[in-house]
């Protein structure tokens, strides 16, 4: 064995160069886990969106998310009906908002209990000094591309703070969806 | 550094005086004893002319008769009923797997026992799936999966074993993956800890029998399907992670073990996965923390280990295209060290670049060199052009890089010639 190993140290080298690579980042993410606060305000989310092509649209004004809905018009496609998600932290546990579409003609603003009543604000970073990450990052080499496609790390969204970064994924939520999401605000109720 | 018996010492020492008395080197030797290892492997199968067209023309009429039996079973098969299907199609497959039974327990037939084996292979699953499609309701593909392959692969396992062929192996082992994907598909068990469980006992497996000479030939389609299963197992749990790079750990093991237990086609699958591997940038990661100098450093590591599995691979008797190798990973390590630095202190990463010239000298590699001088000159023109750029000496700067590429070049000779008279 030991003549082995001084036969092929190169290899051996090589082999343990990466592997080593594993456990410095492992123990750096121990150590950002230990030394970075847990996050303590929850946000809201929408997913499946199209700033444009919605006919639901989201935006946060004078403190207050803005849900507004605009009716069908001739001629016109729109994209399928967005989630709205409010992510409750330090859980990281997901709660689907339901949308209901009104009726009538003209533009409409939605009022939503719980949603729409409550103080948001929409800057980064936020209150607890966490930042919204997408996952949808192009790159990686093609091992991963290729190989990662069922990644239970796959199609997760997060928030970070200093090198920290707590994530969170979307039930039955595809890289289609993720690619549309859209962090909406903070909630300081 | 290897250890030798005293007889084996006399041996080595005999033939460095036969070399030195013939002018030869090792070079020669080492492909003298290629060559001759090569007609060893080959003098066992060597088929004449006459037997070979012979063999071409059974495989072909085989191949007609197969295929005129397909298109018959094809064109009455709407106006035939349930029994007759059955009959066709498992009746076939079973009475060609008898046949392939009595045929290798003779041994004067035991060459007309694969073909037979293969036509029983192929007729039995389809065969048990008309059976089921004609007699047992329900549509639960999965569960028909695992109906069919456990009792074929139990029968192909117990053949090989009386018979030791090793192609029954190979058909062992595939209705064995057939039955399992069923099941994993039944259950709805994680796909990622399943492929992961398979694609390791799978590897194992062949690794196994690559060590073992009879089995060898069966080892290739193994390695491609083991090697698929065991990395998207392994993606699963560290894919766009930040320990992606355990992935390259595991590639260059399998790819030591090719090089030294002489598998091609786990040397090839190899090398793919690693181009793989550094195309598109390093790693992968993502979800654990998010760390500015994740990239920077995974390519630093990364790099340096691709230069030193080049090197290594300079024993391999395969075209190793270790140059490459080591080019591409001095470029990856020393641009990450690069990045590393903060501005003030990017000019160190030169001095870094100084240190890959020298490593260059001791490992003898004119690649490291040029990807050292390049990147050398890489940084010191980024650098130039971050800080000094639309100023009045940016003129007299980029003369002085004229300068510098100019004696970096001729460095290069020199060093290269260096190394080429002592490689």
């Amino acid at each position: 064995m030991k003549a082995f190993l001084k036969d092929n140290i190169a290899l051996v080298a090589a082999i343990a160069l990466p592997a080593l690579l594993a456990v410095v980042f492992a123990i750096s993410a121990m150590a950002v886990r230990v030394s970075v606060e847990d996050p303590s305000t929850d946000f809201f989310i929408v997913t499946d969106y199209y700033d444009n092509g919605s006919r639901f649209q989201f935006d946060v004004n004078n403190e207050r998310l803005n849900v507004n809905y605009r009716a069908a018009e001739k001629d016109v496609s729109y994209s399928a009906k967005p989630r709205l998600w409010r992510v409750n932290v330090p859980e990281m546990t997901v709660q689907e908002i339901s949308l209901n579409t009104p009726g009538g003609d003209g533009a409409k603003t939605i009022d939503i209990p719980g949603v729409t009543d409550i103080k948001v604000i929409n800057v980064s970073p936020g209150p607890d000094g966490y930042s919204f990450v997408d996952s949808y990052r192009p790159g990686g080499n093609i091992m991963t591309e290729v190989f990662s496609m069922d990644s239970q790390h796959r199609n997760r969204s997060g928030i970070a703070k200093d090198g920290r970064l707590v994530s969170f994924k979307i039930p039955d939520g595809n890289n289609y969806n993720y690619y549309n999401s859209r962090f909406l605000g903070w909630v300081v109720e | 550094m290897t250890v030798f018996s005293a007889a084996q010492k006399d041996g080595l020492e005999q033939i460095l005086r036969l070399m030195d008395a013939n002018n030869l080197s090792g070079a020669d030797v080492k492909k003298a004893a290629a060559e001759r290892k090569k007609e060893q492997k080959s003098g066992g199968n060597e088929i004449s002319k006459g037997e070979m067209i012979m063999r071409l023309f059974a495989y072909m009429g085989g191949a007609l008769i197969f295929a005129g039996l397909s298109v018959f079973i094809e064109t009455i098969w709407d106006d035939i009923g349930s029994l007759p299907r059955v009959i066709i199609t498992l009746g076939t497959g079973f009475t060609a797997y008898i046949c392939g039974v009595v045929f290798a327990l003779d041994k004067r037939f035991e060459k007309a026992a694969t073909p037979a084996f293969i036509l029983a292979f192929i007729m039995q699953p389809m065969g048990l799936f008309v059976l089921l499609d004609e007699y047992f309701p329900g549509d639960n593909a999965a569960l028909g999966g695992m109906v069919v392959f456990a009792p074929l692969a139990i029968q192909q396992l117990l053949t090989f074993i009386k018979f030791r062929f090793s192609s029954l192996l190979l058909y062992s082992l595939l209705y064995l993956l057939g039955f399992a994907f069923s099941f994993v598909e039944y259950f709805d068990l994680d796909r990622g800890a399943s492929s992961l469980v398979l694609g390791t006992f799978l590897l194992l497996s062949t690794i196994n029998m690559q060590l073992k000479e009879k089995f060898r030939e069966l080892t290739p389609l193994f390695f491609v399907i083991a090697t698929v299963l065991f990395f998207s197992g392994v993606y699963y749990f560290v894919g766009r992670t930040v320990f992606d790079s355990i992935a390259l750990s595991l590639i260059l093991s399998l790819l030591g073990f090719a090089v030294l237990k002489e598998s091609k086609t786990l040397y090839v699958l190899c090398m793919i996965y690693i181009a793989g591997y550094f195309c598109g940038g390093p790693g992968g990661g993502w979800s654990n923390f998010d760390w500015h100098f994740y990239n920077q450093v995974t390519a630093v590591f990364t790099g340096t280990s691709l230069v030193l599995a080049g090197q290594w691979l300079r024993r391999s008797n395969y075209i190793s295209l270790h140059p490459l190798w080591m080019f591409v990973g001095t470029s990856f390590a020393l641009g990450g060290l690069y990045s590393l630095f903060p501005v003030a202190l990017q000019p160190v990463a030169i001095g870094f670049a100084g240190i890959a010239i020298y490593a260059a000298l001791l490992l003898k590699s004119r690649a490291v060199l040029a990807a050292a001088v390049l990147s050398m000159i890489s940084f010191i023109v980024a650098y130039s052009a971050e800080h000094f750029a639309n100023t009045i000496g940016w003129p007299i700067m980029l003369m002085a890089l004229g300068i510098i590429i100019l004696g970096a070049g001729f460095m290069f000779a020199r060093l290269s010639g260096r190394i080429k008279a002592s490689a």
